[in-house]
């Protein structure tokens, strides 16, 4: 599977991004940087097939699996998933198979307890109590599955809308897409879910994570891909990218390498000077 | 919301609903006008069925209509009082009155149900339009206030036309605008306001996962697989053909369609699944009791409108969920 921009042109509201030409690796973390209002949330949104490209195309190009048969699909279905299609284009409830989307800022009703709203993962396919019930575990939050929605901290909420990107997922799931994931986490829960997204590409899917943390990004990253006003600034592999002298001019902070906080040495941006410069 | 809980929710809301029915079927008016509360004569009995009746299926259809507006908007403020449509339905049977009047009866054949809904779909219309700020989103509040505003204008337009009526048409249609629970409900409207109650609360509970999943932001359930243009559109029609026949059989009242959903989810949790049935249930209940209450009132100043005791005791209810800040607290 790939996930492939052409010459894509999106608009979202009077934000402008394009002309984008990415193609998405399956089996990798594909990370997405850029500095505020560069584009990052557009670009995931239409990955997440929420917006149409304007001009050009997103397309998710996949072969029918094994487990996809398996599954037994009709074979209306099996024939449409060998061909490109225009992800946007794709009717939700088989979208919903294909991807699964975790927005900045996840919304649910308050009443809710925290189990009904990770089983609304499953709200378009078969119901499925063993795969939420691991999918808290895996997040953390089995003990607060009784829990209102309304009573938890925003972090905690967080862990709740990727709780319930795991319970969607299917055999024939190819895309994960996070947006922007660590700004409200603490430490601990930002490993756990760089662990999660690792262990989800290691399984076969693309991964596509906007963040602005550039030690999570190095941790995690097989690919980034930098934007600032709708522009592609950058792509590439993560440690071609993720050097100062690429990252300095995108977002005009001086950055450094850093060696031993994870397995191999991280671009960070510097602290040096910040404080009296303003 | 445990099993346990939502067991117990039920049980109170049918203790409720029973002591409802018995309490508006067995009060009633002696000869001096002072109200009693015995078992009826046999003609007030047929009476009495037909004003439960009618109570019954006009509560559930605002109720539902609320429930789904609020699902629609996620905004626990919504009703079809507060973002105009009962209003918009008002203006229209008005309007086809006037028309009627001036073209002959026949025009009003069908009943007021499609003027209604005609009217409801309209103010609906405007009220989202008019309510839904710059940014994009909906704001909860701005919704409101352009829903109070859209049935201000509608109530003025229908008695405007009232006022355009020949003289001998205006006490039906006024007596009609303060709203009514009919004793002989004309059987067109009773049974196609049954027909849109049932068809409610099947669909409701059939897509309750659904609606359930319309809790989440846009993006979260369009990704999850909802096709949140169409439920809308469901939703909308839904909730103002709902809205529309209970204003037909009763002319339009006030916040049963918000109490009624409110009272129906701290029953039963707000899972879709149960707090339809509930709801239609609760409002049900709701305009059952305000009927019975009303008979307590003096009658020598004749019945008072069933739509002052609606507003009286639905107006602070709503004013309590805005002090609680409630449209803010819904979403998480």
């Amino acid at each position: 599977m790939t996930l492939k921009f052409e010459q894509a042109l999106i608009r979202n509201g009077n934000f402008v991004l394009g002309q984008i030409d990415l193609q998405f690796r399956a089996a990798a973390v594909t990370v997405v940087i850029g500095p505020n209002g560069g584009g990052k949330s557009t670009l995931l949104r239409a990955a997440a097939g929420l917006l149409a490209a304007h001009a050009g195309h997103a397309r998710l190009q996949c072969e029918p699996s094994q487990s996809a048969r398996a599954e037994k699909l009709s074979t209306t279905s099996a024939r449409m998933l060998t061909s490109e299609m225009e992800i946007a284009k794709i009717m939700p409830s088989q979208r919903a198979r294909l991807l699964s989307f975790v927005p900045q800022r996840p919304e649910s009703v308050a009443g809710f307890s925290v189990r009904t709203s990770v089983e609304l993962g499953r709200v378009a396919m078969r119901a499925d109590a063993p795969r939420v019930q691991l999918s808290m575990e895996r997040t953390g939050i089995a003990a607060l599955a009784e829990e209102l929605v309304g009573h938890l901290s925003e972090g905690q909420r967080h862990r709740v809308a990727f709780a319930r990107a795991l319970a969607q997922r299917t055999a024939q799931t190819q895309l994960l897409i996070v947006d922007e994931p660590t700004s409200a986490l603490d430490p601990s829960w930002t490993r756990t879910l760089a662990a999660e997204l690792r262990h989800s590409a290691s399984e076969g899917l693309a991964v596509i994570v906007a963040t602005h943390d550039f030690a999570f990004a190095g941790a995690i990253a097989d690919d980034v891909v930098a934007l600032s006003q709708g522009k592609i600034t950058a792509a590439g592999r993560a440690m071609e990218i993720l050097t100062p002298h690429i990252l300095q001019p995108i977002f005009n902070v001086p950055f450094r390498m850093v060696e031993h906080l994870a397995a191999n040495p991280l671009c960070l941006p510097m602290w040096n000077g910040a404080i009296n410069a303003t | 919301m445990t099993a346990r809980r939502e067991r117990v929710g039920w049980i109170c809301l049918s203790v409720v609903l029973v002591a409802a029915i018995a309490c508006r079927f067995l009060v009633g008016r002696d000869m001096l006008g002072q109200w009693t509360f015995t078992w009826p004569t046999s003609d007030s009995i047929e009476w009495r069925t037909g004003a439960l009746i009618s109570a019954f299926l006009a509560g559930a259809a605002l109720s539902l209509s609320g429930i789904f507006l609020q699902t629609l908007l996620r905004n626990p403020l919504a009703s079809p009082f507060v973002l105009g449509l009962s209003a918009g339905s008002q203006a229209c049977v008005a309007a086809a009155y006037w028309i009627a009047a001036i073209g002959g009866p026949w025009m009003l054949m069908g009943g007021a149900i499609f003027p209604a809904t005609v009217g409801a779909l309209l103010a609906l219309a405007v009220t989202l339009y008019f309510g839904r700020g710059t940014g994009g989103g909906i704001d909860p509040i701005s919704l409101v206030l352009s829903g109070v505003i859209v049935g201000t204008v509608a109530a003025a337009l229908a008695s405007l036309i009232e006022w355009l009526l020949p003289l001998e048409m205006r006490p039906s249609l006024a007596g009609w605008a303060l709203g009514r629970v009919p004793e002989v409900p004309e059987i067109s409207v009773a049974v196609i306001t049954a027909i849109t109650v049932f068809t409610g609360i099947f669909m409701g509970i059939r897509n309750g996962a659904t609606l359930d999943a319309m809790g989440l932001s846009e993006d979260e359930s369009s990704s999850i697989g909802i096709h949140v243009v169409r439920v809308r559109l469901y939703l909308v029609l839904g909730s103002s053909v709902l809205a529309a026949v209970a204003t037909a059989l009763c002319g339009p009242l006030a916040f049963i369609g918000l109490i009624g959903p409110h009272m129906a989810r701290s029953c039963v949790g707000p899972r879709h699944r149960a707090s339809v049935l509930a709801a239609a249930i609760s409002g049900s209940t709701l305009l059952i009791a305000a009927d019975a209450v009303r008979h307590f009132a003096p009658a020598s100043t004749g019945r008072l409108p069933i739509g002052v005791i609606c507003a009286l005791a639905g107006g602070p209810f709503f004013l309590i969920l805005l002090r609680r800040g409630a449209a803010k607290a819904w979403m998480r």
